[in-house]
């Protein structure tokens, strides 16, 4: 019996070796949590990530790696977790950001696994750093087609004046060839009168095809549109969105800051269109303040009485020249050097088909806000 | 004169044995090379100098720094209000310790745990 535990013990020691050996080499982080969320385990990547030592976070809170709003919430998360067993990260995976040392956010794939160990429960949390660009390479593409096919649907606004107005010509035509039709049937039915009937007959057929075809172009332009309102969380949105518009933007010692209105969370809105209202928006923000001393970037959200929630993003840049300003909004107007100038009217264009608003204003200490309301769905 | 990054944690004290990387400050000030806040640099570009407090477990708070009554004080807006952190204007030296008075008036010590270097825009100042 001892010889088979001594044998045991010496597998399981070997085991665990091989398993460190594993956790130093690779390159996402990996943090365990007791089920209180102390950190109980802190690997070389972590160390490499975060800028903490093991032996400096052991016991800590695991909430100090995290920015705000997740910093004060996540022990909520948890006992929400223990009292609920919903699962909300566990066993899915998301795009969120993560706080160093240094102050800086940045974002992050984070993974998280449960397991028992003695009776206790354990989190295991993979962090994976998606601001190397290689490594969200594909991510990224996923993303662009997404936006592409979400800047379609909202070109489709513009779109559907004009072919509102291609079908009206078809459809009047028709009509006017059926009353005519039934006209000259009323007045007799000699050869004649057939045979102009069967031509006016024929042009409404043609008229009709000619409307189908427009149909047509309207139903494959929009064929990857449909959108999807929901019940959503601001909060993930925002976080979703922050860290993928953050990617390569370390080196530019932004920083930032999200202040969230707990009231102000549940909004009814297309997921995908709202986050690249958000990504649009502070990338504009981050674009602005690469050459201004001082580079804050704040996203706050407010409930408003009206059943909607403003939603707003503030930069410290140099604000937006005059010559700009009032088509700010409109299709290809940009004060970039580089860009099209058509994330802001596409923005607008999203922002009023979810029947809110979107403007700016200049801030009092400098830079720009951007201002947005969706519709709230409340608590 | 450069622009750097301090980072302030907090150290064992009596409620604490421990030294705690999770409650910190980090304050973005010009330091001359005797680890002095230079007061005239920090006039002349105000906005620049930044505050953020992380502390476990609660919400992050940015501010600005400001000298008052010989002291660097912080100063965070709140929803409502704000909370004001006072420092003495001493040399911030690494590891060295100092003291920050929270808003409650309890203070409570520190140690520079990192200086960190320039960023882009304060190596081109």
């Amino acid at each position: 019996m001892d010889r088979v535990t001594g044998v045991s013990s010496v597998s399981m020691r070997d085991s665990e070796t091989h398993l460190r050996s594993i956790l130093a080499t690779i390159p996402d982080a990996m943090v365990v949590i007791d089920e209180t969320g102390h950190i109980l385990s802190f690997s070389a990547a972590a160390e490499r990530m975060f800028g903490y030592t093991e032996e400096e976070v052991l016991g800590e809170n695991v909430s100090m790696l995290m920015p705000s709003p997740d910093r004060e919430r996540h022990d909520s998360y948890l006992e929400n977790y223990r009292g609920t067993g919903e699962r909300k990260i566990i066993g899915i995976g998301r795009v969120t950001t993560a706080r160093h040392r240094d102050g800086y956010t940045f974002p992050i794939e984070l993974s998280v696994g449960e397991a028992w160990l003695d009776e206790k429960r354990i989190f295991t949390g993979f962090i994976h750093d998606i601001t190397q660009r290689q490594n969200v390479e594909r991510r990224l593409q996923d993303l662009q087609s997404e936006l592409a096919h979400v800047g379609r649907v909202s070109e489709m606004a513009s779109f559907a004046s004009s072919l509102a107005h291609e079908l009206n010509q078809p459809l009047t035509a028709i009509a006017n060839y059926c009353e005519a039709a039934r006209d000259l049937l009323g007045n007799g039915s000699d050869r004649e009168t057939l045979d102009t009937v069967q031509e006016a007959l024929d042009e409404a057929s043609k008229e009709s095809v000619r409307a189908g075809q427009i149909v047509r172009r309207l139903r494959n332009f929009i064929s990857r549109g449909e959108t999807e309102q929901r019940v959503e969380s601001l909060a993930r949105l925002i976080t979703e969105a922050n860290a993928l518009a953050l990617v390569g933007s370390r080196e530019h010692g932004i920083e930032v800051q999200v202040q969230l209105d707990p009231d102000a969370d549940l909004v009814f809105v297309d997921r995908i269109q709202i986050q690249q209202v958000l990504t649009n928006l502070i990338r504009n923000a981050i674009d602005a303040m690469i050459d201004s001393s001082q580079k804050s970037l704040i996203i706050r959200t407010a409930a408003d009485p009206q059943d909607y929630v403003t939603v707003t993003v503030e930069d410290t840049g140099p604000g937006i020249s005059e010559s700009v300003v009032a088509e700010l909004f409109q299709p290809f107007v940009t004060s970039k050097s580089a860009g099209m100038g058509i994330g802001l009217s596409i923005c607008r264009t999203i922002v009023e088909s979810h029947g809110g608003r979107i403007w700016f204003e200049e801030r009092p200490g400098g830079g720009t806000a951007f201002h947005f309301t969706l519709p709230s769905a409340g608590s | 004169m450069i622009w750097k990054t301090v980072r302030l944690e907090l150290s064992p004290n009596v409620s604490s044995t421990k030294a705690s990387p999770s409650r910190a400050f980090l304050i973005r000030v010009p330091l001359d090379e005797l680890g002095v806040i230079d007061a005239a640099e920090l006039a002349r570009d105000p906005l620049r100098a930044t505050v953020l407090r992380t502390w476990s477990s609660e919400p992050d708070q940015f501010g600005h720094i400001e000298r008052a009554d010989g002291h660097w004080v912080f100063r965070c807006p709140r929803k409502r209000g704000e909370d004001v952190y006072r420092m003495p204007a001493v040399p911030l030296g690494l590891h060295e310790q100092v003291t920050v008075q929270d808003p409650n008036g309890a203070t409570q010590p520190f140690t520079v745990a990192s200086i960190g270097g320039t960023n882009r825009s304060s190596a081109r100042a």
